[in-house]
């Protein structure tokens, strides 16, 4: 079992003395071996005084040069102390001499103090060695008689060599061989210990001279000593989160002075002494610590704190210099996002010597006498189950409702369609809606666009609750089976926005779907802009990139309404992508006929995900799609390009050539249309099995109803007409003219589609042009 | 798989689920438009391809020029350096085609 790091330190530390005298002994008998005698000497001054007068000169230059900071006191100390134990070994080497030379001890003596130089040149060298190792025992004894405010440093060099705490107290010597009690604190184990006697005699009078600012209270956890204890320690009163406190007060009666003074267990309150020093956390070194390199907190410190100021601050710098810091205590402020640590926790953690200040006067210059610690350091050294939240679940078994945006979590990880589920299968007639949807939509009517709630909020809850296309689409069947009953989605109410409208069921019926749309489309569509607006006989319901001018997508949607469901197409439209150069819009139908029907409008700017998105709005109507328009075909419009009458023309062998290319249309045939001035050209291709001219009307019409259309120049539209495609393309020739390109096919591979077509329009242009 | 940058599908090869190149061809032009992203904030150039590892297989995921994308799934993660050769030497190829 390895021994404590303490002990072990202060067996080193008993070991080093032992062998500075041994050192000694030993030099001074191989002297003797190599025929040092002592002989008896006559007192004479020419040889005492030297004898005398040396020692303490050389101590004192000793002292010069070693006490930092230098100081009067501890000057006189430490001369005196080497001059004592200079006397000590000329006093143990005439013994020594008496023994191996037979000569009377006074004799020997005087031959130890000044017989020899060689003797008295190892008396000078072996004192100060000496004193090195028993200076913190010294100047921890003598600290009271240097004064309050000087404690600090003269302690300081009681540690000078030591540079925290743990090896600070593992400097202490053996409390066995040298007694506990009389141990000065700056060495002596504090942890294991609770009840402590004081541990060195204080002055009879220790006053702080008038004017100096008082130590600071007692902490309120930790009972100030009694009256009449010289030193005592704080009662073992734990409490929780809270380290044992160590209290130091100085004799309050001049007659008491011992060592053994009786420690105090009286809890009663009294006023700290102005000269006490500051109070200090007894820490116990076992405990789990939190490490923090200096660095982090050095800036917080005052420089003037430092012996020999930014220089001093620049040694403590230095990489793997770190503060430790008791996890516990910061455990109660880890909630408040802080970590702040009082200045006396580790002010033992700093070497004195470079102290030019007292701990208390440190902590006046902290903010609240503390140190805030880095969390990005504190949190990682903090295990995760000390972190995890232990508040208890809140009961809400009582509560019925809960207001926005009070819901708790449970509640809002329910998926968006159970509330239609539980409508369904508690109120089976269709028109029966609860009092609060009915409130909700009305609500929603009145509502201008501003009341939009946060997109996000719709985004995070939809998205928990709808994790795949797949599951969502299945959601959105049974949803729809129910949606006559179905209570709006709350989540969903105030996601879109509703431009003013009747109140009535149909238009209810086409919200419901809107926002069952908008609802789907939201998770997968992160960051389109949802809304809602009539116009041009449909609900649309729109979702537009941020970045795109909502109204022009409206407003250009409306144009093409109308050719959805034209007759002149082979079948009713399942959907149109218009590209324009700063934007692409998606218009998908949706909506049961009895609703009158609805368009999905979606815009983006990029279009990396064009494909994504007309399959993810396919998918989102592609139940309501099914019922959309079957059997109620338009006629055409109001034929404003009547008087453009296109007629076919000889299709040249170049473009006949081109049909050949176009291998992802399947078969086709072309055809060429233009009209009598020569401004307009179609060139078709086309199935066989399709009359080429209603088409080329169809294309004609379109084009003039995308003129001038408000999200810039349309250069292609797309139409997905079941399995087929209808692509048209327009382009501009030099002259003014423009030519039509429509390509119709059931098409498999899109993207070959429109390469070949791309590169159709080109030759074609070429062909045009030429 | 080849699809467009917009996620279209131009060619598919292999035994595929319906739809599936489809869906694969329009998740990956969205990927790839990521992917360009990063690399442009990142200052690292263009998209030369990326490497997406499954459970069951390994997609591998190239810039066919600056028009097209080339997807590649492979069971086999043993053939993955073959792949990677063959695409490297065929992406040129694909480039002209297009």
């Amino acid at each position: 079992m390895p021994l404590p790091r303490a002990v072990r330190a202060r067996l080193v530390w008993a070991l080093e003395l032992s062998l500075g005298l041994e050192l000694y002994a030993c030099a001074v008998l191989a002297l003797h071996a190599r025929g040092l005698r002592a002989t008896p000497l006559e007192a004479s001054l020419a040889l005492v005084l030297p004898a005398l007068v040396i020692p303490p000169v050389f101590y004192l230059l000793v002292g010069l040069v070693s006490i930092r900071p230098l100081a009067l006191a501890p000057m006189i100390v430490s001369v005196a102390t080497m001059c004592a134990l200079h006397a000590m070994l000329v006093l143990a080497t005439g013994a020594l001499f008496m023994v191996t030379d037979l000569l009377g001890y006074g004799g020997a003596v005087a031959f130890a103090l000044w017989g020899s130089p060689t003797v008295t040149l190892l008396q000078l060298t072996a004192a100060p060695l000496v004193f090195a190792r028993l200076r913190p025992l010294v100047f921890a004894w003598l600290r009271p008689l240097m004064g309050a405010s000087r404690a600090p440093r003269a302690g300081a060099r009681a540690v000078a060599t030591q540079r925290s705490v743990p090896e600070t107290l593992s400097a202490a010597p053996s409390p066995a061989a040298a007694g506990a009690a009389t141990l000065p604190p700056m060495i002596r184990p504090l942890a294991p210990v609770v009840n402590r006697t004081a541990p060195m005699a204080r002055p009879p009078v220790v006053v702080r001279p008038a004017g100096k600012p008082a130590a600071p209270a007692a902490r309120p956890t930790t009972p100030p000593p009694a009256p009449g204890a010289v030193q005592s320690v704080a009662p073992p009163t734990p409490v929780a989160g809270q380290p044992l406190l160590k209290t130091w007060t100085p004799p309050p009666a001049p007659p008491v002075v011992s060592t053994a003074a009786t420690p105090s267990s009286s809890a009663a309150p009294v006023e700290p002494k102005p000269s006490a020093p500051p109070s200090k956390r007894a820490i116990d070194w076992t405990e789990p610590m939190v490490r923090i390199p200096f660095v982090r907190i050095a800036d917080q410190l005052p420089v003037e704190m430092f012996a020999r100021g930014r220089e001093g601050l620049k040694d403590t710098l230095r990489p793997g210099v770190s503060l430790l810091v008791p996890r516990k205590l910061l455990l109660p402020h880890l909630a408040e996002g802080l970590a702040p640590v009082k200045w006396d926790v580790v002010a033992d953690q700093f070497p004195l010597d470079e102290l030019a200040l007292s701990h208390e006067e440190i902590a006046e210059r902290l903010p609240d006498g503390s140190l805030l610690l880095p969390l990005d350091e504190v949190v990682p050294q903090i295990p995760p189950e000390l972190l995890a939240l232990s508040t208890p679940p809140a009961d809400v078994r009582q509560l019925e409702e809960f207001p926005a945006p009070f819901q708790p979590q449970a509640a809002t990880a329910e998926p968006v369609v159970g509330p239609a589920r539980r409508a369904a299968e508690s109120a089976p007639e269709i028109d029966a809606q609860p009092e609060d949807t009915v409130a909700r939509a009305d609500a929603a009517d009145e509502s201008p666009k501003s009341v939009a709630a946060p997109e996000p909020e719709v985004d995070e809850e939809v998205a928990t609750e709808e994790p795949d296309v797949g599951e969502t689409l299945a959601v959105d069947e049974d949803a729809d089976r129910s949606r006559a009953t179905q209570p709006e989605p709350p989540v969903l109410a105030g996601a879109v926005r509703v431009t003013p409208s009747p109140a009535s069921a149909i238009e209810r019926d086409k919200r419901e779907h809107a926002q069952r749309i908008a609802a789907l489309l939201t998770p997968l569509l992160n960051g389109l802009e949802i809304g809602q607006h009539d116009g041009a006989g449909t609900t649309l319901v729109t979702a537009v990139a941020p970045t795109l001018s909502e109204e022009a997508v409206v407003q250009t949607a409306a144009r093409i309404v109308p050719f959805l469901t034209d007759a002149r197409l082979p079948e009713p439209v399942t959907q149109a992508t218009l590209t324009a150069a700063g934007a692409t819009v998606v218009l998908t139908p949706f909506g049961s006929p009895a609703g009158g029907g609805a368009l999905l409008a979606t815009a983006i700017a990029s279009r990396a995900s064009l494909a994504w998105l007309e399959r993810v709005s396919r998918m989102a109507a592609r139940e309501a799609q099914s019922e959309t328009g079957r059997g109620r075909r338009s006629g055409p419009e109001a034929d404003s390009n009547a008087d453009i009458e296109l007629r076919t023309t000889a299709v040249p062998t170049a473009v006949r050539e081109l049909a050949g290319a176009l291998t992802a249309f399947g078969p086709v045939a072309p055809t060429l249309l233009r009209d009598r001035a020569g401004l307009l050209s179609a060139c078709l291709f086309l199935p066989s099995s399709l009359d080429a001219l209603p088409l080329a009307q169809f294309a004609r019409d379109l084009y003039g109803a995308l003129g001038g259309a408000e999200i810039g120049r349309v250069a292609s539209v797309i139409l997905k007409l079941g399995a087929r495609r209808v692509i048209l393309r327009s382009m501009d020739g030099e002259s003014g003219n423009v030519t039509m390109l429509v390509g119709v096919g059931r098409i498999d591979r899109p993207g070959l589609a429109r390469i070949e077509l791309d590169r159709a329009a080109t030759r074609l242009a070429a062909l045009v042009g030429s | 798989m080849l699809s467009d940058r917009e996620g279209f599908l131009i060619e598919t090869a292999g035994d595929l689920a319906p739809d599936a190149d489809e869906v694969a061809g329009a998740l990956a032009s969205c990927l790839a438009e990521a992917s360009q992203g990063i690399g442009r904030e990142l200052g690292q150039g263009q998209l030369v391809g990326t490497i997406l590892e499954y459970e069951a297989g390994t997609v591998l995921l190239h810039s066919v020029g600056s028009t097209a994308l080339l997807a590649v799934l492979v069971d086999d993660p043993g053939a993955l350096g073959k792949v990677r050769y063959y695409v490297r030497k065929t992406v040129p190829e694909l480039v002209r085609a297009l």
